[in-house]
């Protein structure tokens, strides 16, 4: 043991806790202890300094844009606008999305903080550390952008604030300096559109030498935006009406110069021949299903891709038919009046034959003969009963009849009799639960391989397509008068879908074509909104199902046994479209905003 | 057999001694008389001018003048007043007389000797009983047999003291044998014996009382007489009386003012949230550190203590909640211990959760739905199909066809637990120690025993004396955990449970190889199975070390300095591992088990690991003393600097191989890695000051300077004041003669408080946050680049102010105590953002500002009781808490209506109240339903007679959200209370534990409201229901029932949010009773044993509650949860 007289060791203890103490007050001293950074925050001079910095940057200006794609819901988790429109119900019994009235909130959409991100980014590029071309271009992908911020906000609220600048602010300043008035709804139709003709002239035809960036706008994306912005703005002027002094509706005497845009813009498209109908064989239910699965098609103007695990959406996984699904599913039953709009290939009305022309039930060998010869597109969109999918089969079946006695069940697990036969197919329907409510489920965009898991779909989303195009383009020439252009596009729709061509044209054949050819891609509610027939369409509008029935035959293979049809009342609420909603109302504030009718 | 007297200069110490030594008490009383007569005969003069003289000093004046010896003890001394005299060549008999006057003793002068003595007695007994002096010896121990070491032992009436030693015992010489002992120890009774009593094993009695308790508080302890702030504690022993895995499950009902729920009573995630007055989270410091205690061993804590008020001032930008501070033991003065505990218990499932339906119930219930959905149609052409023909539902009745009762087939009776700790206690002067092992298994309800949690516990705490001065105290701990759960989260499983149809086979053809598909897709007894789904795993391995070294400064009285440095590292390793199972169904003409479902495809893996490493030291100087006997003061200086650092890291895999449950296992499609890193920083300087004056009054100044890394530089430092005093009023003299009284007791305090705790940092900074959100603009994903909007500067800490008020009474010798607490907490600069006041077309909300304001009070009373009668020693004590919180100022935009103001604005309401519907009934008939106020926006046409009825509050004939109104308390209790009962009866103890809280509501609604909701099964309950007489015939007569006719989901009408299905959560439970008996010592020394207890324990075993279907601690929504469970163990504590 060493040996330390009293003294010594009364000095090293002093010593030795003052040494402590002081070490408590110097230790990390060299800098402030409480000066602590957090690490994921980058400072403007990265971000503004290299290409890579701008490219961070876009990516959040791309996706501040609502491109209404498939991660764009509706007032409750998995609420896509195809099931509140005339095209679908949602399975689901709970969220306020059943309501029977369109709630004029579902769709709002103010974005102006992605308008502020698009300002500040306009507003910067030009001193980028980059290189000019390189500059320009981002600036005009800026534009375009911006232009279509614009679009989202005035299709939903007509004339809203025009905010061209980022706005300053600190705290105690005058915010009433801040407060911008809601320009008139024909002012933002015409920003958007020089926007447009600024973007579409600096952005290159195609990356195609540029392999990371061939997702990035083109002059054709810009072009697409503006065909389709101009088309509803001459819907508005000839079909609205003005109010609010022009804050919403646009003069009547416009149309015919927004026609004339629109068209214009879709004439620059088609006649600079990058783009055509996806057409790649004779199995056209086959081709139109494989359109939306396939990124890089002849069709694609303006496309989001996704990548599996960290840019994806739930499409499948909402979506999937009852047995098919990973956990929810089901949610977009196509309605039969949908499924009755895809006319038969020779022309006729698609209405199904269900009774003969004595009323009886017609008896089908197989369920699957009742859809023979409907427009090729139905099959690649929408999934009937005993459709084959993902190996399988969707079993869709109501119950059992035997000896005209109805059997059904609200479970997918009863058993007919003492058989093991389930009552109800596996897919459905039935009128409670998840399972599909209309004997229909959704075909387009889903995966028919494989089973997708949440946050697993990479189906890409088409922003703008050439089908697209080619009925804007009808619709504006046919609005102009101009019916051989008219008849001319939609007949090269009819021919991809495999159906016969038109001779005559009408504006309802026109507006027919475009819900089947577009349905579900989210573009039939705002169509109803701008012809402002969406409180006609759908006032009190009870939706219908096609429930198949077995016909049971006692000792006989149930594969064997036929199948009759009943047209039943879809267990859902009628659905109204409010008048006030074919605009938005606006999110007031102090001091107000002019509201639109139908808000106070 | 003689005392020793101090003589005064005495020049005959040998003669004396000799004298006294030989004489006989006959002897002494005659020669007594013969003095007394002769003293007379001197004369002596004496010259003194004394002012405020010692007594003693006097006579040694007198003795120098005289030659007079003075016979005197020390002792005798006591008491004495100081001699003002003046006298000049008086007689020495005049002197004495003067001298003595006034003063408590009396003389005689005996030959050249005055014999100094107490006035009562009288000299000769005085001299008798010296002649009777006797030693002793005895031993002290405590109410568990253990020695006690350094209690005081006083003679009555004398100076003679002793301290007990490392054994518990001590010894006194020369003591008068009717001599009293007067025995004391901090947090026992003080106990008074005589010397003809048993002295071998003097049994001390815990001080429930508390007067002599020292409990912890900030940053040191306190005799609890002394304390002026708002604390309760609890000991470490009373908490391990309830054996539970989580430590924040045996608090409940022990600390007045300590709020528990327990939501859920699944292994490793069981614990119960806790909060101090409804404060919100509390901050936790063990043995000076912030930390968490519910992972401890029970037998490592000595005490449990809260700071309820202002006190926790000290702990400053993090205190506000209040603080709550565990101090784990330390080694004991004592030859080394060892004790051993152990228990073992099994999990009695559950304290209730709502049965399920049978496949009757379910079959009768799913056709009343369907004519009741018919007969909603209205369309009499429309064909009324059944799901269940009347032959089949006969069948279900009559058992011809089975029910599958899937609760019971995943979900065992009885789940072991079970628990071991080995400990060492002991200690000399120099060092003492403290060293524990603890382990714990807790399996879980499933039958597939795929739940388990397991811990282990060590600590080992050395505290050395280095030299007189210094003292090193290490103090080392930590924990390593693992909870196994299967693949999906109890809740997710209870949900499954409920949706699994009882006509739904549990197994393909009833062939056990093969699980059937269900009405779920999944097959709960397959998700219940970690074999078969795939498990999550949660291992956390924690480690602290605390090292300090307390210095006693040796120049100045009462300083001490202390330098602690403190460590923690927690990692824990989160696994989830989901595997792809089949499900079939059975082919009946292949006579095959087919693939039907594929569950959790693709296998998967995610891994993540957490790091965390924490460090704080701490600097102090203490200083405590006393001046004059009056004034005591003491102080503390404490500089407080902490860092922290956390980081994790995360890995995801998809497999094509099914059970290779690693990383390297995994294909690289999908695969993804993650992590994150931060840190943290906070320093303070922290004070205390406490003065008393002769412990009649009290008072306390404390105050924290801290500072947090969140804020702006200029915005990090607060200050936080606080104040306290007591007055001890039956120290005072118009008390002192209510002998009933022993402690009557005010406190008042105030302080400051702040609370960072839910403020994100770096709200002040500037720039781009990346990675914010992905693109593809090619083949290569980019990561984005987001501008962070906003910042506020001046962003800070919500500020709380405290008051509290408190009295604690302790009557006729804690036979009753009692102490009351009210408080009022007010709390401004809660975060919210400015309203409105930026145009909303701006494109960037407003930062965070301090803004909203909120205020909570309430109070406390506990009461105790204790008394012996004979062997029968018993206490009891009962508590309550009340507290409620209003919202002060709330930034909010102006409301556009009246009503929307009554429903939405919060501004100066209280809360945890809920707005809903009054149900007034069931509709009777359709007569009643016709002639009701529109309640379902469809002319009442979509109602049934046993339906809803709600109260049209404004008259308008429609019932819609206008005629909401206040129908209830929120979910969170606004009283608790406790009572413990402690019984001891020779080697027996009982004690219990009731618990209870009141003023709160619970509302369960989706599938435990309506029958088959979304495709689930049904409770049992929903058999009392309105239903028709016939079930097949839609036409025939009514029969009334608790609950509405049975809709599939229900409807909208009935699940309106009402009264009807409001439930009045509150309860009381028997939370724990504990019975044990300890075996006789004598029995025991034979094999070596110091102590031994057996017990029978059982937790949660009686619930009252008016919630009759589910536990009333079931959280509000959809009854998704693990339930509460019973436990029974029994248990043994052994000390060798």
């Amino acid at each position: 043991m060493l040996v330390f007289n009293k003294k010594m060791m009364k000095k090293i203890t002093i010593y030795g806790m003052l040494s402590i103490l002081l070490l408590a007050s110097t230790v990390s001293c060299k800098k402030d202890l409480l000066d602590r950074l957090p690490k994921n925050l980058v400072s403007e001079n990265i971000a503004y300094g290299t290409i890579s910095g701008l490219e961070g940057l876009t990516v959040t200006l791309y996706n501040d844009i609502q491109i209404e794609d498939f991660n764009f819901t509706v007032a409750d988790e998995a609420g896509f606008p195809s099931t509140i429109t005339d095209e679908a119900v949602r399975s689901y019994a709970w969220g306020s999305i059943n309501d029977p009235i369109i709630g004029t909130n579902w769709m709002n959409n103010w974005n102006y903080d992605g308008i502020r991100r698009v300002n500040d980014f306009i507003e910067k590029v030009p001193n980028a550390k980059i290189d000019a071309p390189t500059a320009k271009r981002f600036l005009a992908e800026g534009r375009f952008i911006r232009a279509f911020e614009y679009f989202v906000l005035v299709k939903r609220y007509g004339g809203v604030p025009l905010i061209k600048s980022v706005q300053q602010y600190k705290t105690g300043d005058d915010v009433n300096a801040l407060y911008v008035q809601r320009s008139k709804e024909q002012e933002v139709y015409d920003f958007i559109a020089s926007e447009l003709d600024a973007a579409s002239a600096d952005l290159p035809e195609d990356y195609n030498n540029q392999q990371a960036n061939k997702y990035r706008a083109n002059k054709y994306a810009a072009l697409a935006l503006k065909c389709r912005v101009m088309l509803y703005a001459a819907s508005i002027a000839k079909y609205g009406t003005v109010q609010l002094n022009g804050l919403i509706g646009i003069p009547a005497a416009m149309a015919d110069s927004y026609w004339q845009k629109a068209m214009d813009a879709a004439g620059l498209i088609i006649n600079s021949n990058k783009y055509s109908l996806y057409d790649t064989g004779p199995d056209k239910a086959a081709n139109f299903q494989k359109l939306f699965l396939t990124a890089d098609n002849s069709e694609a103007i303006f496309t989001k891709v996704y990548q599996s695990p960290d840019q994806t959406h739930s499409f499948d996984f909402y979506n999937a038919p009852q047995s098919f699904r990973v956990d929810y599913g089901n949610t977009i039953c196509p309605t039969l009046e949908m499924v009755e709009d895809f006319e038969y290939t020779d022309g006729s009305p698609g209405t199904l034959k269900i009774n003969d022309t004595n009323g009886n039930p017609i008896l089908y060998n197989k369920p699957t003969d009742i859809f023979k010869n409907k427009d090729p597109r139905m099959f690649g969109s929408i999934l009937t009963p005993f459709d084959s999918w993902q190996g399988g089969v969707v079993e869709i079946r109501r119950g059992v009849i035997d000896n005209g006695v109805k059997y059904t069940s609200e479970n997918l697990t009863d058993t007919y009799g003492g058989t093991s036969f389930k009552i109800v197919g596996k897919d459905g329907p039935l009128t409670t639960w998840d399972p599909t409510k209309t004997g229909f489920y959704i075909k387009k965009f889903m995966d028919p391989v494989n089973r997708v898991p949440e946050h697993r779909s990479i189906t890409p989303w088409m922003v703008f397509r050439y089908g697209e195009v080619l009925l804007n383009y009808a619709e504006a020439a046919f609005e102009l008068g101009n019916t051989t252009e008219a008849v001319d596009a939609i007949n090269k729709i009819r021919t991809r879908a495999g159906i016969v061509t038109l001779n005559t044209i009408t504006l309802d054949k026109i507006r027919h074509e475009r819900r089947v050819e577009l349905a579900f891609e989210n573009h039939r509610y705002w169509d109803l909104r701008r012809w402002r027939i969406a409180s006609t369409v759908l006032v009190n509008t009870q939706f219908h199902a096609l429930y198949p029935w077995i016909m049971w035959q006692n000792g006989t293979d149930p594969s064997n046994m036929k199948y009759t049809f009943e047209r039943a009342v879809a267990p859902k609420n009628t659905r109204t479209f409010p008048e006030n909603l074919i605009y938005q109302g606006i999110p007031q504030q102090n001091p107000p905003y002019i509201q639109n009718p139908g808000y106070q | 057999m003689y005392k020793n007297y101090t003589t005064i200069g005495c020049s005959h110490k040998t003669y004396l001694s000799k004298f006294l030594l030989v004489m006989r008490i006959t002897a002494i009383i005659i020669f007594t008389v013969v003095m007394q007569v002769s003293a007379g005969s001197f004369a002596q003069k004496i010259t003194l001018t004394e002012k405020r003289t010692p007594l003693i000093q006097v006579f040694e004046k007198i003795r120098v003048q005289s030659g007079f010896d003075f016979l005197i003890t020390k002792g005798m001394l006591k008491n004495t007043i100081p001699v003002t005299i003046t006298v000049r060549n008086a007689d020495l008999k005049d002197v004495l007389q003067q001298l003595f006057k006034n003063q408590p003793l009396e003389y005689e002068i005996k030959n050249t000797a005055v014999v100094v003595s107490r006035k009562t007695p009288s000299f000769l007994e005085k001299v008798m009983n010296s002649f009777n002096a006797i030693d002793i010896q005895g031993k002290i121990i405590d109410e568990n047999d253990k020695p006690l070491v350094g209690a005081t032992i006083l003679v009555k009436g004398a100076s003679v003291s002793a301290i007990s030693g490392a054994d518990g015992k001590f010894s006194l010489n020369n003591l008068p044998n009717n001599a009293i002992l007067v025995i004391s120890y901090i947090g026992y009774i003080t106990k008074e014996i005589s010397l003809s009593e048993n002295l071998e094993n003097i049994h001390l009695i815990p001080a429930n009382s508390g007067l002599n308790e020292v409990v912890v508080v900030g940053y040191g302890t306190q005799k609890k007489i002394n304390v002026t702030g708002s604390v309760a504690q609890v000991k470490g022993s009373e908490l391990a009386k309830s054996p539970v895995a989580d430590l924040s499950n045996s608090l409940i009902g022990r600390l007045p003012g300590l709020r528990a729920t327990q939501n859920s009573g699944e292994p490793g995630y069981d614990g119960s949230s806790i909060d101090i007055r409804g404060f919100g989270g509390a901050l936790v410091i063990v043995d000076g550190v912030p930390s968490s205690f519910s992972q401890i061993d029970a037998n490592e804590i000595e005490t449990f203590s809260i700071l309820k008020d202002a006190s926790a001032a000290v702990y400053g930008v993090r205190a506000a909640n209040g603080v709550i501070l565990v101090t784990t033991k330390k080694g004991s003065l004592q030859r080394a211990s060892i004790g051993y505990n152990a228990y073992y218990g099994l999990q009695n499932n559950a304290t209730k959760f709502p049965e399920l339906a049978n496949s009757a119930l379910y079959a009768e219930l799913s056709n009343e739905a369907a004519v009741n959905a018919w007969v909603k149609l209205k369309d009499p052409t429309a064909t009324l199909s059944l799901p269940f023909s009347k032959e089949t539902l006969q069948k279900y009745k009559n058992g011809a066809l089975p029910s599958y009762n899937w609760y019971d087939a995943t979900i065992r009776e009885n789940a072991p637990m079970h628990y071991q700790n080995i400990n060492v206690d002991g200690g000399n002067q120099d060092v003492k120690y403290f060293f524990n092992l603890g382990y714990l298994n807790q399996d879980g309800m499933w039958r597939s025993n795929s739940t388990q949690y397991t811990r282990y516990n060590f600590r080992s705490r050395i505290s050395a004396n280095i030299n007189k001065h210094l003292t090193a105290d290490l103090n080392l701990s930590g924990y390593l955990d693992n909870r196994q759960t299967p693949g999906p989260s109890a809740g997710k499983i209870m949900n499954n449970i409920k949706r699994e149809s009882p006509v739904s086979p549990i197994y393909a053809n009833g062939n056990t190889d093969y699980l059937a598909p269900s009405n779920t897709n999944s097959n709960s007894l397959a998700q219940t199975d970690k074999d078969i789904t795939g498990y999550n795993s949660d291992r956390t391995r924690y480690f602290s070390g605390i090292f300090s070294l307390t210095y006693l400064v040796p120049w100045v009285d009462g300083l001490s300095a202390k330098a602690s440095y403190s460590y923690q590292n927690k990692d824990e390793n989160n696994k989830n591992y989901q595997k792809k199972y089949y499900l079939y169904v059975y082919n009946e003409k292949t006579k095959s088990y087919d693939q039907s479902n594929t569950v959790n495809d693709p296998t998967r893996l995610d891994i993540t690991d957490y790091h965390n490493d924490d460090q704080l030291f701490q600097g102090s100087l203490h200083y405590e003393k006393t001046f004059s006997d009056k004034h005591h003061v003491s102080g503390l200086l404490l500089l407080e600097r902490s860092e922290g650092k956390s980081s994790s890291l995360n890995a995801y895999r998809e497999f094509l191989l099914d059970n290779l449950d690693e990383l390297f296992g995994g294909v690289s499609q999908n695969q993804s890695n993650k992590g994150s890193s931060g840190e943290e920083a906070r320093q303070g300087l922290v004070g205390k000051f406490n003065y008393d004056y002769l412990g009649k009054y009290l008072f306390e100044f404390g105050f924290r300077n801290d500072g947090t890394y969140k804020f702006a530089p200029g915005k990090r430092y607060g200050f936080f004041p606080n104040f306290s005093a007591g007055w001890k009023i039956n120290e005072e003299n118009f008390m002192k003669n209510l002998s009933a009284v022993d402690n009557l007791k005010l406190r008042v305090s105030w302080g400051k408080v702040g609370d960072d705790g839910n403020i994100n940092p770096f709200q002040y900074l500037t720039g781009y946050n990346y990675p914010n959100g992905n693109y593809l603009f090619g083949s290569q994903l980019i990561p984005g680049l987001t501008p962070s909007g906003l910042t506020n500067p001046v962003l800070t800490w919500f500020t709380s102010f405290t008051s509290n008020a408190g009295l604690d009474v302790t009557l006729w010798k804690g036979l009753l105590a009692a102490s009351i607490d009210i408080f009022y907490r007010k709390r401004t600069g809660l975060l919210t953002t400015r309203v409105l006041s930026l145009p909303n077309t701006f494109g960037a909300g407003l930062p965070q500002e301090n803004l909203n304001g909120d205020n909570t009070r309430g109070f406390e009373i506990e009461l105790t009781h204790q008394h012996k009668i004979g062997s029968l020693s018993y206490s009891i004590s009962p508590n309550v808490s009340f507290t409620r919180s209003k919202s002060g100022y709330i930034e909010q935009s102006p409301f556009t209506s009246s009503l929307n103001n009554y429903l939405r604005n919060n501004m100066g309401r209280w809360q945890n109240i809920g707005f809903g519907y009054v149900a007034t009934g069931q509709f009777q008939s359709q007569q009643e339903i016709n002639t009701a106020a529109v309640q379902d926006a469809q002319g009442n046409t979509s109602l049934l007679p046993g339906d809803i009825r709600y109260q049209d509050l404004n008259g308008d004939g429609i019932i819609d959200g206008r005629d909401q109104t206040v129908i209830g308390r929120g979910e969170t209790p606004e009283i608790f209370y406790g009572l413990n009962l402690n019984v001891r009866y020779k080697g027996f103890d009982l004690s219990v534990l009731l618990q209870g809280a009141d003023n709160f509501n619970r509302y369960y609604d989706r599938d435990l409201q309506n029958p088959f909701y979304n495709g689930a099964n049904t409770l049992a309950r929903f058999e009392d229901r309105w239903h028709r007489a016939d079930l097949f015939d839609p036409n025939s007569q009514w029969i009334p029932g608790k609950f509405p006719s049975t809709i599939t989901s229900g409807t909208v009408n009935n699940g309106l949010y009402s009264t009807f299905w409001l439930q009045n959560a509150a309860y009381m439970r028997i939370k724990n009773i504990n019975l044990g008996y300890t075996l006789p010592k004598q029995l025991l020394q034979k094999v070596d044993i110091k102590n031994a207890r057996i017990y029978v324990s059982a937790s949660n075993l009686f619930t009252f509650s008016g919630n009759k279907f589910i536990d009333p601690e079931a959280p509000t929504g959809n009854g998704d949860f693990y339930p509460q469970q019973k436990l029974w163990t029994m248990g043994l504590n052994v000390s060798f």
